[in-house]
């Protein structure tokens, strides 16, 4: 395949800012060859050429394509750096359904998910104790400490249903899971999570002490946060996926 | 060309089609109801045709279409929509809704734009996107125009678009990576953008917009805009 291909599908990334680091430039790279906005099979430009179609520095994309190789993403072959898609299949699914869904309805469901979970952590605040926060931060505990989507997905999901038992409100909890089943495997797709794991685990944190100092303003506002930037991920992935695919 | 005059044009093809349609469904509803002194919701049986066709000619475009009838006009109901969708299944799939005024999930429509503007203007019109509650319950852009035999409004054809319809267009021709873009309602609410940031049913700030291009032929006030991000 010519390596103008694959220029051109670079060309319909966002650009990263100048002084991105590595793991953004990996990060921006691998939900582009894991969401198929470049095509299995394309061939990477060196990175010098890599850097000036990202907008970022030279170094970050040199160790980007690095990282990248030793992930899997990327295999070399004589002729250079192949971008190669993986088969997973929580991420083939997730990937035709992201496609499928429109910005409005990603939309309408964080709305609602907005709802349930700002008041699940409002309420959390006013009404949770000792022991049941215990079992919260031990939540947390697990998931910074998860190294696979798959757990991060199903750690992050417990945390919040859990959350919402912790309002006392079981309208409100049987909300979430229904919430969770409907966007938590497309928000934590392997390669492509909406949120970066760190950011979530620092979410996670502020949230908790929000809830142990029983701050129920400060806590709503950040559980309306968290929803709020993982809808940005999922529109934003959503978007490249269209654009590519009907160009 | 510029590529935003380029999908203004679009924009204006995919609305003067479908109000085209709505005009030739006006049509049908205005013979059936002349050929017959007392037409009641039997002789509507005779619109089922041309809507089928028409669903499964653009079954990504058209959410919905049908005739919404003004009080009275039907010797046999006095509320009538003669409504049809598009299934799960790809079959055509008749919208029942609640027609008595002292329920709450009333089906309302004398007062909804989409009516009550071309029964008072006489003139077509594209409303939404809006929530359609106690009717389809979806988020839609509903384009209608009036119908009338001699003085006497018979009600309106309509058609039912989802923002999908806009927000592929818009993507085919401004990615994520192109300039940040919005197709707006008068308004100024969001249809669709290519930036998460900006999202379908948010008002833009007045400040938002750098520079826009009207969406021609179609006499409705949208319009689309590149955005300052």
């Amino acid at each position: 395949m010519p390596v103008d291909d694959a220029l051109s599908s670079l060309r319909r990334l966002p650009r990263l800012a100048a002084d991105a680091e590595a793991a953004q430039v990996t990060r921006r790279l691998a939900a582009a060859v894991a969401l198929g906005v470049l095509a299995d099979g394309e061939r990477m430009p060196a990175h010098p050429e890599l850097a000036e179609l990202l907008g970022c520095g030279p170094e970050p994309a040199r160790s980007a394509l690095v990282r990248l190789e030793r992930e899997g993403l990327l295999i070399e072959v004589e002729r250079g750096l192949l971008a190669r898609r993986p088969q997973d299949p929580e991420l083939v699914a997730g990937r035709s359904r992201l496609a499928a869904l429109g910005a409005h309805e990603l939309r309408e469901i964080a709305d609602q998910h907005t709802a349930v979970a700002g008041t699940a952590a409002r309420l959390a605040a006013e009404r949770s104790a000792g022991p049941e926060l215990a079992a919260l931060r031990a939540l947390a505990a697990e998931f910074a400490a998860a190294r696979t989507a798959a757990d991060r997905c199903r750690l992050d999901g417990r945390l919040h249903v859990e959350l919402a038992a912790t309002a006392q409100s079981s309208r409100l909890t049987r909300q979430e899971i229904a919430l969770q089943a409907e966007t938590g495997d497309l928000r934590w797709l392997p390669w492509a999570e909406a949120v970066p794991a760190a950011e979530e685990d620092e979410h996670h944190r502020l949230l908790l002490a929000a809830i142990s100092a029983r701050d129920g303003a400060r806590a709503r506002e950040l559980a309306e946060q968290h929803v709020r930037t993982g809808l940005r991920g999922l529109v934003e992935h959503h978007q490249w996926i269209a654009a590519g695919t009907r160009r | 060309m510029t590529p935003e005059q380029e999908v203004a044009e679009l924009v204006g093809e995919v609305l003067a089609g479908t109000f085209e349609w709505c005009t030739e469904l006006g049509e049908h509803l205005r013979e059936l109801c002349s050929a017959t002194a007392e037409p009641g919701t039997d002789d509507l049986t005779g619109l089922w045709q041309p809507i089928f066709d028409r669903l499964a000619a653009e079954p990504w475009r058209l959410a919905g279409t049908g005739v919404v009838l003004a009080d009275r006009v039907l010797a046999n109901r006095v509320h009538w929509l003669e409504w049809w969708q598009r299934g799960t299944d790809g079959e055509p799939k008749f919208l029942q809704v609640d027609h008595d005024p002292g329920s709450v999930g009333f089906y309302d429509y004398a007062t909804a734009p989409w009516f009550a503007g071309p029964r008072d203007t006489g003139r077509p019109v594209a409303v939404g996107p809006y929530v359609d509650f106690s009717g389809t319950d979806e988020y839609l852009i509903t384009l209608a125009v009036p119908v009338r035999a001699g003085g006497a409004f018979l009600g309106v054809a309509a058609a039912d678009l989802r923002v999908t319809v806009f927000e592929r267009l818009l993507l085919s021709r401004f990615g994520p990576a192109d300039a940040a873009a919005a197709l707006l309602t008068g308004t100024g609410r969001v249809i669709t953008s290519n930036v998460p940031h900006r999202l379908p049913g948010e008002l833009l700030p007045t400040a938002g917009a750098r520079r826009s291009v009207e969406i021609p032929g179609a006499g409705c006030p949208w319009r689309f805009a590149l955005l300052d991000g």
